[in-house]
């Protein structure tokens, strides 16, 4: 459609990813004119979630991403400004794509059967066309035109997130009504590598009763020190001397024994040597705070992947009136003295008081600083969860660096459940600070966790069900814990998750600053940062919608639709009343609706 | 709290503006016609409890919320929906051609099980009519969906288009639930009231200790 859109409006967001989305529903939420752009055919920016298509495809339209150098000479008004918008910021750098598994053409029909393996040893090569075509391939099997085929039934984070259950986006998408929008599901285990094993933190009661490893006065400390890091925090006297030095240097004052000292950094804490104790203690309260109230862990995942979440605030933001439009580029902004005038887009000049525009779209003229902090991501399809479970598990996993100059990494393992691939696969989502390329910061643990190798193709893997990695030709069983054994070990190696396809990439820093002398009117909005959850993304949109709109409420709660009633027919549109006096017997809602307290 | 129905079905209105997705939803859940809705402004969605074969089914019907103008629906809208209404408007040539285009976008976004079904509006425009009640179905045969010509202003078929979607879905859902396969659990809502606030479990155990 080519419409030209109405040309004034109080906010103009450019971008939809997390920040900018939020920022959107708000100002619409409080009645303001608002036009969301989007320079993607698709939600979220770099906070995107893509099918497998559609991330093939994305990688596509990097390559070839159109320069925009192209002299733009807007008409412009006596004491007007032009600055061209610039994609430099939002650069993703040292993509590698890899498989590890043949197209069908390539497959033995051996395959058919899932048995055992037929004896020749080929070796596996894609450029070796294999004449012994079968249709009827193991349904187990998967191959490259498989997952190509099922493309749809993968939702493939750029930057995967997770929420603490107590959360700022929890607390937001409740009071707001917009977690009407999305569906989560709870993390369900929080894994810890101890000793070179993989071992699940007990987080609820349950977990704790059953966990062997710990004895009962190892229980006893750390219930004594996690009660100090919650009732007071950190400004607890209990820290006092300790809040600027090394957490770990406050933990060992408290002769805490290896394995709770273990817990307390890598897996509730989710410290480093250098983490502050400070940071520490408010990472742990944080943690212990999110605990008990949905599921196992402190943790939840966004249904269909974190990519959804933007998109539900641009939903409100519709809602009320939000004009979207997406495929729609931003040429450049105008400035005048040291307001934003204007944006010109699509030869049209959109007039705003408030410019809220992702970093993917800023003119370099007002950028003071590029920013440090940018991230190193992995995403692997393998065959099999990291660490076996009787369930499908969603599993957080922190792993503190091995050595200097690594980074530590938090490793996301998805299964089916969440949507994010078919059944009988995994998604692993890495993420960590980038130090060098994404492939050269991740490599010591993908080593750890995962078999990165081409899979011979002449070699049956275990049947790949989520829930069944027990059998394995031979009638050997291997189902024990991989941890037991040596990871160099034979037996091991084949109870690791084999990856059947990999992507590497680097995502531009979140820690970009605007100059003092931008318009202050411009409003920046950062892209994915580096922690676990949303919450750095929730407070920059509270900040600058104070700044636009310091007496107003951010995001009130938004009527249920039984609430909405209808005046009379020379109304312009519906009116809202705040109590639901109408008598519906869809109780069912209302209960969800209602406010806590 | 009881359960005041035995199903929930999401349904979704899916077409070009302007077709009066907004009004046949209104004309539905309501039975109001309304024609001051420029485009759809804080409509969410709406809900209506229907009965069916004895059963009560609740349906959450979800507008687009004008995302539809410039071809921005999110994903996140065809999220979990049971069932999708396609509407063009009888007296618009471009809104019957687009349909095509929308059912590439649900086939994309939805469910692959989804119900559609297809429908003309603004019949009773007889005189602006550009779109032959002959077409329409032949789109629909095309496409192995129902048809149904509608008027949200006269309430023409609204009533019976609903139902028809709703009991499809309920045929295909009992169906489901016979060959002791029910859908497999999905997601969670978070819920305004939870339990009450317990300690932290990690805590309770304190008192034990």
């Amino acid at each position: 459609m080519e419409d030209d859109l109405p040309t004034e409006y109080d906010v103009i967001v450019v971008g939809t990813g997390m920040t900018e989305s939020i920022v959107a529903a708000a100002a619409s939420r409080i009645g303001k004119k608002v036009l969301h752009l989007d320079s993607n055919e698709y939600y979220g920016g770099l906070w995107a979630t893509f099918n497998f298509d559609g991330l093939q495809k994305w990688m596509e339209d990097l390559k070839s991403a159109a320069s925009e150098n192209k002299d733009f000479k807007p008409d412009l008004q006596d004491g007007e400004q032009f600055l061209q918008a610039s994609n430099q910021y939002s650069t993703i750098e040292n993509i590698v794509e890899d498989w590890f598994i043949s197209n069908d053409e390539d497959l033995p029909a051996v395959l058919a059967k899932n048995t055992q393996t037929e004896s020749s040893e080929e070796p596996s090569g894609a450029e070796k066309v294999d004449d012994d075509k079968s249709d009827k391939k193991d349904t187990k099997h998967w191959s490259i035109d498989r997952i190509k085929k099922e493309y749809r039934r993968f939702n493939i984070d750029l930057a995967p997130k997770l929420l603490f259950a107590r959360g700022e986006l929890v607390e937001l998408l409740i009071s707001s009504n917009i977690a009407r929008y999305a569906e989560f599901r709870a993390v369900s285990r929080v894994a810890t590598c101890m000793n070179g094993k993989l071992t699940q933190v007990p987080c609820s009661r349950a977990d704790v009763f059953a966990n062997k490893t710990v004895s009962v006065i190892e229980k006893r400390m750390l219930m004594q020190l996690l009660t100090s890091c919650m009732d007071q925090g950190a400004d607890s006297p209990e820290f006092d001397g300790y809040r600027d030095k090394p957490f770990v240097e406050y933990l060992n004052t408290k002769k805490l024994t290896p394995i709770v000292k273990h817990y307390v950094m890598q897996a509730i804490a989710m410290a480093t040597d250098k983490t502050s104790c400070r940071d520490g203690v408010n990472n742990t309260k944080h943690f212990l705070n999110s605990l008990g109230r949905y599921g196992n862990t402190p943790f939840l995942w966004p249904m269909y992947g974190s990519g959804e979440l933007p998109q539900c605030f641009c939903r409100l933001c519709a809602v009320f009136g939000g004009v979207y439009c997406l495929k729609r580029h931003l040429d450049g902004v105008v400035t005048s003295g040291d307001k934003c005038k204007a944006i010109l887009s699509g030869k049209q000049r959109l007039t705003l008081e408030h410019l809220v525009v992702g970093q993917g779209h800023l003119p370099p003229e007002i950028v003071a600083s590029t920013g440090e902090n940018k991230i190193s991501r992995g995403i692997f399809i393998t065959d099999r969860s990291i660490m076996k479970g009787e369930k499908e598990n969603l599993t957080l996993l922190y792993y503190p660096p091995e050595e200097a100059g690594q980074e530590a990494v938090t490793i996301i393992e998805l299964g089916p459940l969440t949507n994010a691939c078919p059944q009988g696969l995994f998604i692993v989502h890495m993420t960590c600070k980038r130090t060098k390329t994404a492939k050269e910061d991740l490599a010591y643990v993908v080593k750890k966790f995962l078999k990165a190798e081409k899979l011979e193709k002449n070699v049956s893997r275990t049947p790949t069900d989520s829930q069944t990695q027990t059998s394995i030709a031979g009638g050997e069983s291997v189902s024990k814990d991989i941890e037991s054994k040596n990871p160099d070990d034979e037996n091991s190696n084949n109870t690791m998750p084999q990856v059947l396809w990999s992507l590497y990439l680097n995502l531009p820093a979140s820690d970009i600053k605007l100059s003092e002398s931008a318009p202050n009117n411009i409003h920046l909005c950062s892209g994915p940062d580096l922690n676990l959850d949303f919450d750095f993304a929730v407070n920059q949109a509270k900040e600058i919608f104070k700044s636009m709109y310091p007496d107003e409420d951010f995001l009130p709660r938004a009527p249920d639709p039984e609430e909405i009633i209808l005046e009379g027919e020379e109304a312009p549109g519906p009116k809202f009343e705040g109590d639901n006096s109408n008598g519906e017997n869809e109780k069912q809602d209302n209960e969800k609706a209602e406010k806590e307290e | 709290m009881a359960k005041t129905y035995d199903y929930l079905f999401k349904l979704l209105l899916i077409g070009d503006s302007g077709v009066g997705k907004t009004c046949v939803l209104f004309r539905f859940s309501e039975d109001a016609f309304n024609t001051t809705f420029i485009s759809t402004i804080g409509i969410d969605f709406k809900i209506r409890t229907i009965e069916l074969d004895g059963k009560k089914i609740k349906l959450q019907i979800w507008d687009t919320a004008g995302q539809e103008r410039f071809r921005t629906i999110t994903t996140a809208y065809y999220r979990g929906a049971m069932g999708i209404m396609l509407v063009y408007d009888v007296t618009n040539e471009k809104s019957f051609e687009n349909i095509k285009n929308w059912i590439r976008n649900i086939e994309e976004n939805a469910s692959a099980d989804v119900e559609k079904m297809l429908l003309g509006n603004k019949c009773e425009l007889t005189n602006k009519r550009q779109v032959s009640k002959e077409r329409g179905e032949a789109l629909a045969v095309e496409y192995g969906i129902k048809f149904m010509e509608t008027s949200a202003k006269s309430s023409i078929n609204v009533e019976e288009a609903f139902f028809t979607l709703a009991r499809d879905i309920k045929a295909k859902m009992e169906k489901k639930l016979e060959a002791s396969n029910p859908p497999k659990s999905g997601g969670h809502q978070l819920k305004a009231i939870e339990p009450q606030r317990k300690p932290p479990s990690l805590f309770s155990r304190c008192s034990i200790l």
